[in-house]
């Protein structure tokens, strides 16, 4: 493996794309992991990036971060934020950004 | 609500065609709030809003496209079809025709797999995520290929002839038989498809008569609903062969060498030798390193390619399939670079059984490569240049000293790599910018016209481009008075006669809207 390769791959080493979700996995969990967490997991080009960026938590994992509402989330999805494109809502649904939302941000509106 | 209209579509006529087409997909499938509309915008443009879409329109199945190209027709209403829309660098989901209707073709995400003959009949909005996902849940012994940055449509990749790293990485050459929705709304399957029920249509690509899958790449004659791909058997084994090349003119010798084993069918996948920027853009921001104006300057550059243990120029050869066959070629490569280089291959073995690493060699989806934009800071986004060159050291070379010597004029940081086929190079040049910077973006346009210029100057044309520039790139191939561009527009008035569908793309207009050539 090069050394780009090899250093890149130091930060993907996570980031393999999920064979499967639990049967019991909640909704939002599945939604996020399906539809956000290609590049919002470890590994992933949204954490690579907030994880170089002064002041974000959790090394840019979204999972972890305590900071996060509903309404952030809603807006930054379809509004776009710095490196990531706004989403639409044939790719995300309103039902399923709510779950989402509600996922990250553990009720907080 | 700000209405968004194509030249010559009243209000009331896109508001009829709207009502019409939520008839077909239902209300909450017909994209039309402001909100909806902006989520359409390219945001790595350079300027969104000359590319606004009117709505969007996302139907689940084929026979739904098929009824809305026909109320597009009945309404005169130009759709613009994406796959998932992630053509970044290239326009994203956004039109080349501002105010048409985004086809958005997302939600159809079947997969249809023949495990025996390796080929997946696939809709546009199965992803390279969602085929891996397939694959890998139903345990079959295949590989994808994917792009660097492969959260786009396996489909929509391939009709864009995007590449990726194993020797299944010609996308476009791996199609095998597509179902095409005309823009006058009738199914059309091309290949062996061509007769009802046939069993060979995912395994000869070529029917009776003339072929066409071709003709359904890169142009605006028909919606693709489902193509047929070919996949690659998942190999016993992968030896990589991993080079860092100290000084830029090694890309003369090393092209040359590459190419010859490319030619003999020693290397069957493309190496791509790229340039030092490619990982420290993915891995780091500029201002890490420095924080003026102006491309960056030697010193920094010589900084940056200590710390990550880089060349000027980086290669990654890979072999696939038998391992006694795969050690052989190794050996005879290895030998081939010892003659010519002091520095040593790396070389590395992964044998089936062992874990798949997270990089596209093993097919295996990424998104990180695409941190890339983020490397000025502020709001990033890029566009590329990308010549194709004939497979020629010399060729190679000089371009990019050409392209060097731009990048530095207009203050830009170089990032270009060269990707070797068998007998041309795809010269991918990413220009990142800043959306932040206004004096940055204010060079950029000036900047990608001169090397457009330059590569015409020398009868290089570019194998792809953004919305903003397709017209400029077709402009390029001017054989005969530019006989392709009227060969291509006849073809157009002929299929489309409403001018319906993709007006504009890749510098394809048809008759109703050809005075917005620009």
């Amino acid at each position: 493996m090069s050394a780009r390769w090899k250093v890149l791959s130091l930060i993907a080493v996570l980031a393999l794309p999920l064979p499967g979700l639990a049967a019991d996995a909640v909704k939002g969990e599945s939604y996020f992991a399906v539809t956000c967490g290609r590049c919002h997991r470890a590994g992933g080009m949204g954490t690579g990036i907030l994880s170089r960026r002064p002041g974000i938590p959790a090394q840019g994992l979204l999972e972890q971060r305590e900071d996060l509402t509903v309404t952030f989330i809603e807006a930054v999805v379809r509004n776009g934020s710095g490196n990531m494109p706004r989403i639409t809502r044939a790719e995300v649904s309103n039902p399923q950004l709510a779950e989402i939302a509600d996922y990250l941000a553990r009720g907080k509106k | 609500m700000k209405p968004v209209l194509p030249p010559g579509l009243s209000a009331a006529q896109l508001d009829r065609a709207l009502k019409a087409f939520a008839k077909v997909v239902g209300d909450e499938w017909v994209l039309s709030t402001d909100l909806d509309r902006d989520t359409y915008l390219d945001h790595f443009a350079v300027n969104a809003d000359a590319h606004a879409a009117a709505a969007a329109v996302a139907p689940l199945t084929a026979e739904q496209v098929r009824e809305i190209v026909l109320i597009a027709n009945e309404y005169k209403v130009p759709l613009w079809p994406i796959s998932r829309g992630k053509n970044f660098g290239y326009g994203g989901a956004a039109p080349r025709l501002k105010g048409s209707v985004v086809l958005d073709l997302s939600r159809m995400k079947k997969i249809e797999f023949d495990a025996e003959n390796g080929t997946a009949l696939v809709e546009p909005g199965v992803g390279f995520y969602d085929l891996y996902d397939y694959i890998q849940q139903n345990k079959l012994p295949f590989w994808t290929s994917v792009p660097g940055n492969s959260w786009g449509s396996v489909v929509g990749n391939a009709l864009d002839r995007g590449v990726g790293y194993t020797t299944y990485g010609d996308h476009t050459s791996k199609i095998c038989g597509m179902e095409v929705v005309l823009p006058t709304g009738e199914f059309m399957r091309t290949g062996m498809g061509a007769m009802s029920g046939a069993p060979t249509w995912n395994l000869y690509r070529y029917g009776f008569g003339p072929a066409w899958d071709q003709m359904f790449v890169q142009s605006n004659f028909g919606v693709v609903t489902k193509m047929g791909l070919w996949l690659m058997p998942a190999p016993e084994s992968m030896i990589g062969l991993d080079i860092e090349m100290e000084n830029a003119d090694d890309l003369g010798w090393a092209v040359d060498l590459i190419a010859g084993m490319r030619r003999d069918g020693l290397l069957q996948q493309a190496p791509s030798l790229g340039s030092w920027l490619r990982g420290a853009a993915v891995l780091t921001t500029r201002k890490e390193w420095y924080d003026k104006p102006g491309a960056l300057p030697d010193d920094v550059i010589a900084a940056i390619r200590k710390k990550f243990g880089i060349g000027w120029w980086s290669a990654n050869m890979r072999l696939y399939g038998y391992e006694e066959v795969n050690e052989a070629a190794a050996k005879v490569i290895s030998r081939a670079f010892a003659k010519r280089t002091r520095q040593p291959l790396k070389i590395s073995h992964w044998r089936a059984g062992q874990p798949l690493e997270p990089n596209p060699f093993q097919g295996v989806p990424v998104t990180f490569p695409l941190q890339n934009a983020a490397w000025h800071g502020g709001r990033g986004g890029h566009i590329g240049y990308s010549p194709v060159l004939p497979a020629n050291g010399a060729a190679a070379l000089e371009q990019f000293k050409r392209t060097y010597d731009r990048y530095r004029e207009f203050g830009m940081d170089y990032h270009g790599s060269f990707a070797m086929s068998e007998r041309h190079i795809t010269n991918v040049n990413q220009v990142l910018f800043n959306k932040d910077d206004k004096d940055m973006m204010g060079r950029v346009d000036k900047f990608f016209r001169a090397l457009v210029g330059d590569a015409k100057e020398k009868r290089y044309g570019e194998y792809r481009t953004h919305i903003d520039y397709m017209d400029l790139v077709a402009s390029t191939y001017d054989f005969n008075n530019h006989a392709l561009r009227r060969a291509n527009e006849t073809i157009k008035d002929a299929l489309d006669p409403n001018g319906i569908l993709a007006p504009g793309k890749s510098g394809i207009w048809p008759r109703r809207y050809r005075s917005e050539r620009t």
